[in-house]
């Protein structure tokens, strides 16, 4: 019921004329409307909107799925005295606020003072306005967020490694196989269903990301980097219309419930494998 | 709609004969607030305030502690939140929650508040209300809605020209002698470019956000320009004033290249902070005089810090913008003749001015603006009440949300070379019509 009831209210919300100054006051049934009125919009069009969450959140899970399993895989090979230690210093931008996330990271590039032109420019590489434009600045909010959500991936794929039998991947050795033959042929195999469940968790931290994204370019400039959240947030409390906000809220939850019920599709299959 | 007649004009003589002169004995508080009937049971009065408000004694917390002594059953709970935050909880508060017995507003508000029904018609308290007079006319319509009255102002600020004086020692300019023409400002800052490496040489808010537009709009005035006709159901920004006004960022970003195109992420804070790390040189327009904000002392501010009326164009007239915050009174509240005697306690002019001091806030009350003494700690209010005679406000229509992202859309499409500005007015102009129609 608590999971369920903010759903059915954004959804109530949905076809509803409500906006935040009439908040008291029953809101009138509009049916689509709110939906069409997303949909149809020129400021920002909604397919600059779509494009900029779709790039942000792929990059996000190949970025984080990649460096969380590289981390998993170099920490794991590691002495299990050295491990822990290692495991926790490595979570730790996993634990910091998206906001603290979104300052940190617009500092670093920042063009003038900025550690991302500071490392640039000793190798003859002008200074780059890296938030100015559309692409560089969804790069840069890409690499943002792949530093603040590879933590999952690196727990859930850590977790996993430490449950591949041994005994394989000895046999592996034994047999000549090399560190990256072993990877490829016994490790990964083994992580699939770990590696899924990474992956959707990396797919819907891309998708609902809001802090961080509006801390470092408020998704602009000119709506440029605005995502579905950033649309949301917009609607809802900078304009007040609070029928169309929830109207995009209805359709980040069809998303994020449509990558769930494919994982659970998937982790079945791979379960039937397995038994 | 309603007209948002601005100007702070009206005060403007008033100001500056008051603030270099012209003593007016200040009404006490106690003297300025009728005394409310006491409980007969404990009662808690909820505000909704800025989170600074609560930085220093003055106004809130000493009005409390008088309040509260006067009123033995009565309890202040002083409620304090960042801007998008005290807007939204105020609207939402409506829906349930806590209810705020008082809600501190800016200006831009006011038609929004009044117009839901969430603020109290203050009519019969200001019929009866002995320092009614004592409030500058401008002020007091600036508080009506529909011709009634509906919020109480408590201070107003306005937006000047600031200048890093350390870079224009190191640019060989004279750290004393602002730019007074936009031609001036180009020249400078191509000094300041050509000689302080790695340092901007203007700077103005280009971000996603109010305070974009809310920078830009002393320089829309001085060319005689408007947001919205009288009626408030037109735009008026695109008009020549507005075009050569948007041109004049834009050449500064994309002609002289003497303001980054990193401005366009960059908010008024994040603007004038760089300003004052020496990053930028000037800056178009900023809040007061900016001294409250920089953290240093009268005189180490004037000797780092410059400030003075926004340089203006060819046949232009000096002009800035205005802001404020006014006090509110629920609708729904069971006290409102406590809330008022509140109200007007915080905002009497012994007990707000240490406050206006420090945050270099203009006063809203003739017996404060006659406290030129009090102000001498500022190191440049001679500006900001300059400034204050010529300010207009921002329209406080409820739409004005929409309104402005419409504007500050325009502004960094401009500048971002998208679209050209008559372009991006035109267009802004054609959907803020269709919003205030």
């Amino acid at each position: 019921m608590l999971v369920l009831l903010p759903y059915a209210g954004a959804l109530l919300f949905s076809v509803t004329d409500g906006r935040l100054i009439t908040i008291g006051t029953l809101p009138r049934l509009v049916g689509l409307s709110n939906f069409e009125k997303v949909v149809s919009s020129t400021g920002p069009e909604f397919g600059l909107v779509v494009a900029a969450s779709a790039v942000f959140t792929l990059g996000t899970l190949v970025g984080s799925l990649g460096l969380g399993t590289l981390l998993g895989l170099a920490v794991t090979s590691l002495r299990p005295k050295l491990r822990g230690p290692l495991l926790a210093l490595l979570l730790v931008p996993w634990i910091i606020a998206g906001v603290v996330v979104g300052y940190t990271w617009k500092l670093v590039y920042d063009p003038q003072i900025g550690l991302a032109n500071a490392m640039l420019v000793p190798l003859g590489v002008g200074r780059v306005a890296w938030l100015l434009e559309r692409w560089p600045a969804i790069a840069a909010l890409v690499v943002a967020n792949v530093w603040a959500a590879y933590g999952v991936v690196l727990l859930v794929v850590s977790s996993a490694l430490t449950n591949v039998p041994q005994s394989l991947i000895l046999a592996g050795q034994v047999d000549g196989a090399g560190t990256l033959t072993i990877i490829r042929r016994i490790v990964l195999p083994n992580i699939r269903r770990a590696f899924l469940l990474a992956a959707l968790v990396a797919v819907v931290s891309g998708l609902n990301v809001f802090d961080l994204i509006f801390v470092m370019t408020g998704g602009g400039p000119t709506y440029q980097t605005e995502t579905l959240a950033l649309t949301m947030y917009r609607l809802t409390f900078r304009r007040g219309d609070i029928g169309e906000g929830a109207a995009v809220t209805v359709m980040l939850f069809c998303f994020s419930l449509a990558l769930a019920i494919v994982y659970v599709w998937s982790w079945q299959r791979e379960a039937r494998k397995w038994r | 709609m309603r007209i948002r007649p601005v100007a702070v004009v009206a005060t403007l003589a008033f100001i500056i004969s008051a603030c270099t002169g012209g003593a007016q004995p200040a009404p006490s508080a106690s003297a300025a607030a009728a005394t409310a009937t006491e409980p007969t049971g404990p009662v808690t009065l909820h505000m909704f305030i800025r989170n600074y408000m609560l930085n220093q004694d003055s106004p809130l917390k000493t009005a409390k502690a008088d309040f509260e002594k006067k009123h033995p059953n009565v309890t202040i709970d002083l409620s304090p939140a960042p801007y998008d935050e005290q807007h939204q909880r105020i609207l939402l508060s409506k829906a349930g929650g806590v209810q705020p017995d008082m809600f501190q507003i800016d200006t831009i508000w006011l038609g929004e508040m009044a117009d839901q029904g969430l603020a109290a018609n203050l009519d019969s308290y200001y019929a009866k209300w002995a320092d009614r007079s004592d409030v500058p006319d401008s002020f007091l319509e600036s508080s009506k809605w529909k011709g009634s009255y509906y919020g109480l102002w408590a201070y107003s600020d306005t937006r000047t020209f600031i200048w890093n004086k350390d870079i224009f020692r190191k640019a060989g300019l004279d750290p004393e002698k602002p730019p007074a023409t936009w031609d001036e400002v180009v020249s400078f800052a191509q000094q300041i470019q050509a000689k302080v490496p790695g340092v901007a040489g203007v700077g103005f808010p280009a971000a996603a956000q109010e305070g974009t537009a809310d920078r830009w709009y002393p320089y829309l005035f001085m060319g005689g320009g408007s947001i919205l006709n009288k009626e408030q159901n037109k735009s008026l920004f695109n008009s020549a004033a507005g075009v050569k006004s948007v041109q004049f960022l834009v050449d500064l970003v994309r002609k002289y290249k003497v303001t980054p195109a990193e401005v366009l992420t960059q908010d008024a804070d994040a603007v004038y902070d760089a300003v004052l790390a020496g990053r930028y040189g000037m800056m178009l327009a900023t809040v007061g005089d900016g001294w409250a904000d920089s953290k240093l002392d009268g005189p180490a501010y004037k000797t780092k810090m410059g400030a003075a009326m926004p340089p203006l164009c060819d046949g232009c007239k000096p002009a800035s913008a205005a802001g404020g915050w006014l006090f509110m009174m629920n609708s729904k509240s069971a006290y409102k003749d406590l809330v008022w005697e509140y109200m007007t306690t915080a905002t009497a002019t012994p007990n707000i001015t240490p406050f206006e001091v420090k945050l270099v806030r203009v006063p809203v009350r003739k017996s404060g603006l006659a406290q030129a003494e009090a102000f001498k700690a500022d190191p440049y209010n001679a500006v900001t009440v300059q400034a204050a005679g010529v300010s207009q406000f921002a329209p406080w229509v409820p739409a004005y949300y929409k309104v402005v992202e419409h504007i500050y859309t325009a502004i960094q499409k401009a500048v971002q070379g998208t679209v050209p500005v008559k372009d991006a007015l035109d267009n802004a102009a054609a959907e803020v019509d269709k919003l205030v129609k």
